[in-house]
């Protein structure tokens, strides 16, 4: 169960959420919406810790967050995808850190990047680009998927696909929780939660 | 993954990204070539009066081209989000930033170090004396790159650049200085040089102990 | 002593705490320093040597003597505020910073004036001027850093982390001054012989060395607390307070 207790953050002297509390069971996904500067990306970051906050915890299987580094996945609105290194290299850099092995060609096949593996990335379009960092999704083993705006300059059988996985996650236990300007479908949503833009 | 190998993927990744950008890597040197050459320009050509100031004209350019360097220590990784997908990997700070100061001393400082043999011919610099110099600077460099890590942490996120980080980090390099020419100073009498030096080796050593963790507490910050 | 401190880490309480030592101490401070001033600017024996300019010294030496304790104490807050992650030590850094930025100026501004009488220069590369120059930087550093961040609170974070580092290396910069200073200078001008100062003129001087420490913690107190109302400004008891 991942749940977050009374998490208050405040930046630029401007509250986005006050004692904020919520909980998921496991094969939930939790869709967040909210206007443009209501603290998404925030609350994002503060749920994997990256972000500080003045007050509360999140705790994943009754364990800090802090403590569970290698069940997070985190694909934040920067891609962590180096534009002078190829699409190989960035993944195969990618799966060194999180300790696993895996095959980044077939991957990148499977995203349809099949010839421009070996091209740096910057020669890529956004959507590439985009498609280079989400391929990490397909081999995780981290409980925990926390995606801001993954769908950014994805085609409309990418957002297939992509759904497909949340789908696969959910089965196998995990948690996802998204953010996203384009609506999810309706039998995959399991909760919905609103931020409010405050002043 | 062991530490060690972590460490080891880190530097490999700041090397393989160093091959991409060559060009990146020689402009300080340019820079220092060019701040040498302007002494003797402003000085006039008299070559005991070069010979003399030579090593301080070195470390002078040295600092400067480290100043040029610096900002791009963390900007690239921070910019495209994979230095906060090292935070959370769950791997000490202290080591993230350990493997960055490092390799950014083989690529930007070593070759600066290194190019100060410009010297010797430019300004009739003895080489006797030189290697006097270059001790000083390998330490010096170190130096400079723990202090500089950490400014470079600390102003990674605002838009203000180098104006602040020298502001960061000269007044604090002031020590490195003093014991440089002592040592040089000492050379060029002939007298024994080693203990500025040991000094400067011991300021370099503690630097690398204790600026990786306020370098790595600055990166946190900055990440939010 | 904590449990005795612990209430004082609301901001409410700090800021009410800290009113009430500006309202005291700045009144008491100001006549201090009024009274040390014309003591030892009017009826303070001339020196001997020096004549009346020596009467410098009371502007002087209180001020450079402070602008390393201010710089001492910030160090000391920023690491307690980093280590025990105390927010309002933050800001009690950022409060110090430019006053001791001014107190160094100041003293090396009077030393200059001070300087062109004595040795006939406004400046010598003296082991004491040029550490005393190099603080000032360390001051403006930390002041520019906490400025160059949009969110405050992320520069005094920043300026703390500075702080401490600038307080590990201010023994060190010292005496590399001062080393590098008998290294290239030898006996300089600047060692003339102090007489020890006699009791008619010691005494003024300690009396505002005591009222400017007085006067630090006056306006620190001041400016601290006005950075706990920016800082809190969203909070309930702020907005009842400037209603």
């Amino acid at each position: 169960m991942l749940s977050a207790n009374q998490l208050t953050c405040i930046r630029n002297q401007r509250i986005l959420f006050d004692e904020l509390s919520f909980e998921l069971e496991a094969g939930q996904l939790m869709y967040l919406t909210g206007p443009n500067g209501a603290g998404k990306t925030t609350l994002l970051r503060s749920l994997v810790g990256l972000q500080h906050l003045q007050q509360g915890q999140v705790l994943l299987d009754n364990m800090p967050i802090s403590d569970c580094s290698e069940q997070i996945l985190y694909i934040g609105h920067k891609p962590a995808v180096n534009e002078w290194l190829s699409a190989k290299q960035n993944l195969a850099h990618w799966f060194e850190l999180s300790g696993q092995t895996a095959d980044c060609e077939m991957l990148l096949n499977k995203v349809g990047l099949g010839g421009l593996m070996d091209l740096p990335v910057k020669f890529l379009s956004a959507g590439q680009k985009r498609r280079v960092a989400l391929v990490r999704m397909w081999q995780s083993n981290a409980k925990l998927w926390v995606l801001d705006e993954p769908f950014t300059s994805i085609d409309i059988k990418g957002v297939d696909v992509l759904n497909q996985l949340f789908l696969r996650h959910k089965q196998n236990g995990g948690y996802v929780i998204v953010t996203s300007h384009q609506t999810l479908p309706d039998n995959l949503v399991d909760r919905t939660l609103n931020l409010e833009y405050r002043f | 993954m062991s530490y060690s190998h972590f460490f080891y993927q880190m530097i490999k990744r700041d090397f393989q990204l160093a091959k991409t950008q060559k060009h990146e890597l020689g402009l300080p040197i340019l820079f220092f070539i060019l701040v040498l050459i302007l002494f003797p320009i402003a000085l006039g050509p008299e070559a005991g009066l070069l010979a003399r100031l030579a090593p301080s004209i070195g470390w002078i350019a040295v600092i400067l081209a480290t100043l040029i360097a610096l900002p791009r220590m963390f900007a690239e990784d921070y910019e495209n989000g994979w230095l906060e997908q090292l935070f959370l990997s769950g791997y000490p700070g202290g080591l993230i930033v350990t493997a960055r100061v490092i390799s950014f001393w083989f690529l930007y400082c070593l070759p600066l170090v290194l190019s100060s043999f410009l010297l010797v011919p430019f300004f009739s610099f003895e080489l006797k004396l030189w290697w006097v110099l270059l001790q000083t600077l390998l330490c010096g460099s170190i130096l400079m790159t723990c202090l500089g890590s950490v400014a470079s942490a600390l102003l990674v996120s605002s838009r203000k650049g180098s104006g602040v980080m020298a502001l960061l980090i000269v007044p604090l390099l002031i020590p490195a200085l003093i014991f440089a020419s002592a040592a040089q100073d000492a050379a060029s009498l002939s007298l024994p040089y080693t203990s500025p030096i040991l000094i400067l080796f011991a300021l370099a050593v503690f630097a690398l102990t204790v600026a990786p963790l306020a370098t790595a507490q600055a990166l946190k910050l900055n990440l939010g | 002593m904590f449990k005795w401190l612990h209430p004082y880490a609301k901001p409410e309480k700090a800021y009410l705490l800290s009113l009430s030592v500006f309202k005291y101490l700045m009144p008491l401070s100001i006549i201090g320093l009024f009274a040390g001033c014309l003591w030892g600017l009017m009826f303070a024996p001339a020196d001997y040597q020096q004549g009346d300019s020596f009467r410098i010294i009371y502007i002087h030496v209180p001020t450079a003597i402070w602008s390393m304790g201010v710089y001492m104490s910030m160090g000391i807050a920023g690491f307690c505020a980093l280590v025990w992650q105390i927010r309002l030590m933050e800001l009690s850094v950022i409060a110090m910073a430019p006053i001791g930025a001014v107190f160094t100026a100041v003293a090396l501004f009077t030393g200059a004036l001070w300087g062109k009488p004595m040795w006939g220069t406004w400046w010598v590369w003296d082991a004491r001027l040029t550490s005393e120059l190099i603080l000032l930087f360390l001051y403006l550093g930390v002041f520019a850093l906490f400025h160059s961040f949009d969110d405050k609170r992320y520069g005094a974070k920043a300026a703390c982390i500075l702080a401490v580092i600038g307080m590990v290396n201010v023994p060190i910069i010292h005496y590399s001054v001062e080393w590098w200073n008998t290294l290239h200078q030898g006996a300089s001008i600047t060692k003339f012989d102090k007489p020890s100062i006699a009791g008619e003129m010691l005494w003024p001087l300690l009396v505002n060395i005591f009222s400017l420490m007085l006067f630090f913690i006056a306006l620190t107190a001041y400016r601290f607390s006005t950075e706990v109302l920016r800082n809190e400004s969203h909070r309930k008891w702020v907005l009842e307070l400037t209603k």
